[in-house]
């Protein structure tokens, strides 16, 4: 049972993510825009960010290099929701820090194993 | 009068003649010479109004990189006139914050290649910047030694202009589609497994054939956006080693079951076969593809894969024992969105994409794709792709 953070903007994907991972005992934050989830993520401290790549205002990978830049927000791990054909933001993600990322289209069994594996994982060593 | 005399005014008649048929034959050499140098110079003067009234940017520059001849349509282009910039050297045109030599450039014109259609940036007089497509080529004498180049510059801004909103636009539409597709697939997901109540066993089936649905809407996009890469050659293929054999054998482990269950018999002859250079996922892709299709389109038989190592590189065999193609399908089967007309294709499903794809795929690798095959006969598809240099 662990405080999940989703940053998306588009409400029933949020909506259908909150929904999943509620069922598996999780408790769900969420944000709508970058700057949002900088704020939320600040006061709640999740132990997971879902971060969405494309949102509009800051970009799910200008949060990504501001979380971790963050002194206390960098060791949560994040995964990042991209769509197929943004390899490049995957592979910049990845280098940035991001600990995983799905694709969009994905199935929520999917999205909810891999929430599970990275949760198991722990934080990610700064 | 002596005979002596008589004889002398002879030989200095013949003489005079000699000279006479001498002279006529310099004036008819002259005259000729003449005519041949006004040709000339009258196509000489042709060339130079067809260079003039070129919109491109026609210029010549020393092999130091002087201009010097400099065309209307490179005065239009660039705002300099001719006296502006003969004798300057060729970085005039670079932005001020990239003049370079062209040193390398002009090292490859002197040793007698061309430059084709090499993109970049230059500037104009008004301080502006434009896109060019460059074509270099070296200027002979009338030895044929090199003494300059010649460049031919286009103005390509358009035409970049125009791929980036493309590519925007591809951006766009891929998150655009994805997006309702994501809920939709994922709310199906939620109610068929229960999480919103139960189900019964009908709900659920009808359920996945929704999800399946999504699935093929989701190949769908994925197929689109990626022929719209390809066709603008904007798709990332990467170029790297690639082990042929390999790629070969993921793919007939893939396909095998899916070919034993459908009752068709599935023959692997891969034999040993060079590296070649490209993208691994791209060719796994191409293959997969024609084996796939294989299978869809066999109702009974066999399907084979077979690879032979060729002398420039390896042959690649799909064949099958299925429905075969009418002459008219044949011909249009690597085109977009085209799909058979025999019922067993209606039923398959398939965006009509995978065989264009694939075929571009093959080209961006520098090889061929080949079909033979005949209505009711089965097809064989031959790829040829050259060996890693």
């Amino acid at each position: 049972m662990a405080k999940i953070l989703v940053a998306e903007d588009e409400t029933h994907i949020a909506d259908m993510i909150s929904f999943k991972l509620s069922n598996a005992g999780h408790r769900i934050v969420r944000a709508h825009d970058g700057e949002e989830t900088m704020t939320l993520a600040a006061i709640e401290l999740p132990e997971l960010i879902l971060l969405d790549a494309m949102m509009p205002g800051l970009t799910g990978f200008e949060v990504l290099r501001r979380l971790k830049a963050d002194a206390v927000l960098r060791g949560v791990p994040v995964i990042m929701v991209t769509a197929k054909g943004q390899e490049r933001d995957v592979v910049n993600g990845l280098r940035e820090g991001a600990t995983d990322y799905i694709v969009k289209p994905f199935s929520l069994k999917e999205l909810a194993a891999r929430v599970e594996l990275v949760l198991q994982r722990g934080a990610t060593p700064t | 009068m002596t005979a002596a005399l008589t004889a002398a005014l002879v030989a200095l008649a013949a003489a005079l003649l000699g000279s006479v048929v001498a002279l006529r034959r310099a004036r008819r050499l002259l005259s000729d010479e003449v005519a041949s140098r006004l040709a000339a110079d009258e196509a000489t003067q042709q060339l130079a109004s067809i260079v003039e009234s070129s919109a491109d940017a026609i210029l010549t520059t020393t092999l130091q990189g002087r201009i010097r001849t400099w065309s209307a349509g490179a005065q239009r282009m660039y705002g300099h006139s001719e006296k502006d910039v003969q004798g300057h050297h060729i970085s005039l045109l670079h932005p001020p914050d990239r003049r370079e030599s062209g040193e390398e450039l002009l090292e490859r014109i002197g040793g007698g290649k061309q430059v084709l259609r090499m993109e970049t940036v230059n500037w104009t007089r008004d301080g502006q910047a434009i896109e060019v497509g460059l074509t270099i080529s070296p200027l002979r004498d009338r030895t044929g030694r090199i003494v300059g180049a010649c460049t031919v510059a286009r103005d390509i801004t358009d035409r970049k202009a125009l791929e980036r909103v493309k590519d925007e636009f591809v951006g766009t539409v891929s998150h655009e589609l994805r997006t309702p597709l994501t809920a939709i697939k994922g709310f199906i997901e939620l109610v068929a497994d229960g999480e919103a109540g139960s189900v019964n066993e009908r709900q659920r089936e009808f359920l996945d054939i929704a999800a399946r649905n999504t699935e093929r809407l989701g190949a769908l996009i994925d197929d689109l956006l990626d022929t719209e890469k390809l066709e603008s050659r904007r798709l990332q293929i990467r170029d790297e080693p690639v082990d042929l054999e390999a790629v070969l054998g993921d793919v007939a482990a893939t396909f095998r079951h899916a070919a034993w269950e459908k009752g068709l018999a599935f023959r692997e002859e891969i034999r040993r076969l060079p590296s070649v250079a490209g993208d691994r996922d791209r060719l796994i892709q191409v293959f997969s593809n024609l084996v796939s299709n294989a299978i869809k389109y066999t109702p009974r038989g066999e399907i084979g894969i077979s690879a032979t190592s060729t002398e420039e590189g390896a042959e690649v065999v799909v064949r099958d024992t299925g429905i075969g193609l009418t002459v008219e399908e044949r011909e249009r089967l690597f085109a977009k969105f085209f799909r058979g007309s025999h019922p067993v294709v209606a039923e398959a499903g398939g965006t009509g994409l995978g065989l264009a794809i694939v075929k571009a795929v093959v080209e961006r690798h520098r090889g061929t794709i080949q079909v033979e095959s005949e209505a009711g006969r089965g097809s064989r598809f031959r790829v040829v792709l050259p060996a890693l240099r």
